[in-house]
C-alpha cells in the first residue's frame, strides 16, 4: 500500500515496456519438431538513456550498427538468442522493436516479446541477456555468488551466468545458459580468471542448486556465449568437462572455416563463441553466420546458431 | 575493436560494499540466525534509472537514517525488502546507515544486494540484502500466466527467490513477494489471487528440471502480500495439507504491520511464511521503535531460523 504521492513526482511509467500485448503462456505455444537458437556478441550495445547500473560506459550504438544488428538477428531465424555485451533491457528491446519485430510481423511470423537481462555490476557496463519468442518459465542468476581459491580474495562472475528455463512447445522444456567469460585482454591474470569462471560454471552445472535433486547437466541444457578463449585452451577444456564427468559438446567443433571473431582484418581469426550441449539435448545444423555483408557493421563477432530437435 | 577515447569506460555506480565477499566455506557454524521482511515505502534514489524514471521524490537523509535504525534493530542476517527502486539506493542505505554501525560493533556488514528490475509501473521492486552467502537467485518476472480466457499477465513485482547458505552446510530458499496493491478494488484483488495462485504453482511444481519442489525444502516466503490474514489471497498462499505454509506471525499480538500512521485502520499486510521443514521461532513485529513512522508506512517483521543439527 502507498501513501499519497507528492504531486511534483507523478508516477512515471517504467521505461522498459513489453513489446507486444500478446505474451506467451506455455500452453499457447505451437507444437513443433524443432526450433533454432542463436548466440551473438553484439559489441557494446549501449543506449542513450541514463542507467543507474552503468553510467554511459561508451557511446550509444549508432543507427548504422543497430540497422546491421537487426539484419544479422533476422538472418539467424532463431527463437531464442543469447546475447553478450548488452547494456540494459531497454536498448535490447528497442533494437527488436525497431529493427526485428516489424519485419517478423510483416512476414506474419511471431515477434520477440521476452527480454531477460539481469544487471550484474560489470565494470564495462556490459551484461549477458536472452531474447526469445518462446515461453520463459523462470530465470536463474549467479552474479552474487562468490567463489575462487580460498587462498585468494573471493571473486564473482565478470558478467554473470544467466540461466533461463524455456518452454519451446507446451511440453518440451530446456535450460539455456548464457556466459561471457573474462576478456582476453589482461594476459595471464585474465586467463586465470577465465579458468576460475569456467570451473564455477561446471560446478553450477554439475552440483544441484536451489535444493534440486537433479543437476542441470543431466537435463536438456545449452550453454552459449563468448568464452573469450579458443577451442582446446584450458578454459574451454574445463567447460567441456574432465574424464568421468558428463561432457558438454562443442557443437561448432567441426564447422569449417572455424572462426567467429573478428569481423574485421585487424586481428587473427579465431573462435571465441560457443554453443555447448549436454548429453541429452539433440542439435544439428550449426551455422556461423559470416555471409551477411552487414556483419562488420553490426559487431566484431559473427553470430552462431543451431537447430534443436524436440524428442 | 578499439574503444573510443572520448567515451572511455565509465565507472559503474554500483560497487560491492565490501572487498571481503562471503564464500560459503567462510561462514561461521551457528545454531540459528535471524531473517526479516520490510516494506521500505518508495525507496527511490536520485540517480537516473533506465528501468524507472524518477517515480517519486528521492528518499531524504532523515528517512535514510530512520530506515537504517529500523534495519539495525532487526538484527537480521537476511532481509526481504519491498518498494526498492534499484540496487544503488539499497546499497547506499546500507553503506550510509547500517554497515558503518555494524562495523563499529565488530559485526559483519551486509555485502550482497539482490535486486532484479521487474518493470513495475510504479518503479518499485522486491529485493534481498544479506550478510550470508548467496548461492544463486531466481526471478519469475518474465513468466506469463492467468486464465486462458483472458490476456496473460505477469507478476506486478516479481517473485524473487534466493538460495542462501547460512553456514558452510546449511542452505535455505528465501522468496520475496509484493502482491498487487489493495488500491484498485475488485480487479486488484483478482490480480492478487492470480499472483497467489502462481506463487503456489512455482512452489508446488518442480522448476528448472528438478524432481523436488521448493515447498518440500527449507524455504521462506516473505513480503507485503497486500491482504490480511484469512482472506482468500492469503488462504491460497497458505495452501492445504502437508505442504501448507505456516504463517509465522499469526500469533503475534498486537497483530498489525500497517500503517505506522493513524490515517487508515490497522491491518497486517506483511507475512513470513515457512515451509513444513524449516524451523522458525521468536516472531516479532517491530512496533516499538519511535522512528518507525518516519521510516515507512509498514512495520518490519522478523523471526529466528534454527539451523538443523546434522
Amino acid at each position: 500500500m502507498r501513501m499519497a504521492q507528492n504531486a511534483k513526482y507523478a508516477l512515471a511509467p517504467a521505461r522498459v515496456e513489453n513489446l507486444t500485448d500478446v505474451l506467451t503462456r506455455r500452453a499457447e505455444l505451437r507444437e513443433a519438431r524443432s526450433f533454432r537458437i542463436g548466440a551473438y556478441n553484439v559489441y557494446n550495445l549501449f543506449g542513450a538513456a541514463p542507467d543507474v547500473y552503468s553510467s554511459q560506459p561508451n557511446r550509444p550504438a549508432p543507427e548504422e550498427q543497430l540497422d546491421a544488428l537487426g539484419k544479422m538477428i533476422l538472418d539467424l531465424d532463431a527463437d531464442a538468442i543469447a546475447f553478450e555485451e548488452v547494456q540494459n533491457e531497454k536498448i535490447l528491446s528497442d533494437l527488436f522493436r525497431t529493427r526485428v519485430n516489424p519485419v517478423l510481423k510483416s512476414q506474419r511470423e511471431r515477434a520477440f516479446e521476452s527480454f531477460v537481462l539481469v544487471p550484474a555490476g560489470n565494470k564495462r557496463g556490459i551484461n549477458v541477456a536472452l531474447a526469445t519468442r518462446l515461453a520463459v518459465n523462470g530465470t536463474m542468476t549467479f552474479h552474487d555468488r562468490e567463489f575462487g581459491p580460498e587462498s585468494e580474495a573471493a571473486v564473482r562472475f565478470s558478467r554473470d551466468l544467466l540461466g533461463v528455463e524455456l518452454y519451446a512447445t507446451p511440453t518440451y522444456r530446456f535450460l539455456f545458459f548464457v556466459a561471457h567469460l573474462k576478456s582476453k585482454i589482461g594476459g595471464a591474470a585474465a586467463e586465470a580468471i577465465r579458468g576460475v569462471e569456467a570451473e564455477q560454471i561446471r560446478s553450477i552445472l554439475e552440483e544441484p542448486v536451489f535444493g534440486s535433486d537433479r543437476t542441470f547437466i543431466t537435463q536438456d541444457t545449452i550453454l552459449a556465449g563468448d568464452m573469450n578463449d579458443d577451442p582446446g585452451t584450458r578454459a574451454i577444456r574445463i567447460l567441456e568437462g574432465s574424464a568421468g564427468k558428463p561432457p558438454l559438446r562443442d557443437v561448432f567443433a567441426t564447422v569449417e572455416p572455424n572462426y567467429t571473431f573478428p569481423t574485421h582484418e585487424r586481428y587473427a581469426k579465431t573462435r571465441l563463441d560457443f554453443i555447448f550441449t549436454s548429453p541429452t539435448i539433440q542439435v544439428e545444423s550449426p551455422v556461423i553466420h559470416r555471409d551477411n555483408p552487414a556483419a562488420g557493421k553490426a559487431s566484431d563477432h559473427y553470430p552462431i546458431s543451431v537447430t534443436v530437435t524436440i524428442h | 575493436m578499439n574503444e573510443e577515447e572520448q567515451f572511455g569506460w565509465g565507472k559503474v555506480p554500483i560497487e560491492n560494499l565490501e572487498k571481503t565477499l562471503t564464500r560459503r566455506n567462510e561462514l561461521r557454524v551457528v545454531p540459528s540466525f535471524r531473517i526479516a521482511a520490510f516494506n521500505l515505502y518508495n525507496l527511490f534514489g536520485k540517480a537516473k534509472d533506465v528501468n524507472s524514471r524518477q517515480p517519486g521524490p528521492p528518499v531524504t537523509e532523515n528517512r535514510l537514517e530512520a530506515l537504517g535504525k529500523m534495519i539495525l534493530d532487526l538484527d537480521a542476517d537476511a532481509i526481504a525488502f519491498e518498494e526498492v527502486q534499484n540496487e544503488k539506493i539499497l546499497s547506499e542505505l546500507f553503506r550510509k546507515a547500517v554497515n558503518a554501525k555494524l562495523k563499529r560493533r565488530n559485526q559483519r556488514p551486509f555485502d550482497s544486494f539482490v535486486v532484479i528490475p521487474a518493470r513495475d509501473p510504479r518503479g518499485i521492486n522486491v529485493a534481498l540484502a544479506t550478510r550470508l552467502a548467496v548461492n544463486g537467485a531466481m526471478t519469475f518476472h518474465d513468466r506469463e500466466f492467468g486464465p486462458r480466457t483472458k490476456r496473460p499477465t505477469r507478476f506486478s513485482r516479481d517473485l524473487l527467490g534466493v538460495e542462501i547458505f547460512a553456514t558452510p552446510t546449511y542452505s535455505f530458499l528465501f522468496f520475496v513477494a509484493h502482491l498487487k496493491s489493495k488500491l484498485g478494488g475488485e480487479s486488484a484483488e483478482d490480480k492478487r489471487k492470480l499472483e497467489a495462485k502462481e506463487i503456489r504453482k512455482i512452489l508446488d511444481e518442480p522448476a528448472f528440471g528438478a524432481q523436488r519442489t521448493f515447498i518440500e525444502q527449507d524455504m521462506i516466503l516473505a513480503g507485503d502480500m497486500n491482504d490480511e490474514p484469512k482472506t482468500p489471497v492469503i488462504k491460497r498462499l497458505i495452501g492445504k495439507g502437508r505442504n501448507a505454509l505456516r504463517d509465522v506471525l499469526a500469533t503475534v499480538d498486537p497483530n498489525y504491520t500497517f500503517p505506522t500512521h493513524k490515517r487508515y485502520p490497522k491491518a497486517r499486510l506483511d507475512f513470513i511464511f515457512a515451509s513444513a521443514s524449516i524451523r522458525l521461532d521468536s516472531p516479532l513485529i517491530h512496533h516499538d521503535d519511535p522512528v518507525a513512522a518516519l521510516a515507512s508506512d509498514h512495520y518490519p517483521v522478523s523471526a529466528t531460523v534454527a539451523v538443523p543439527k546434522r
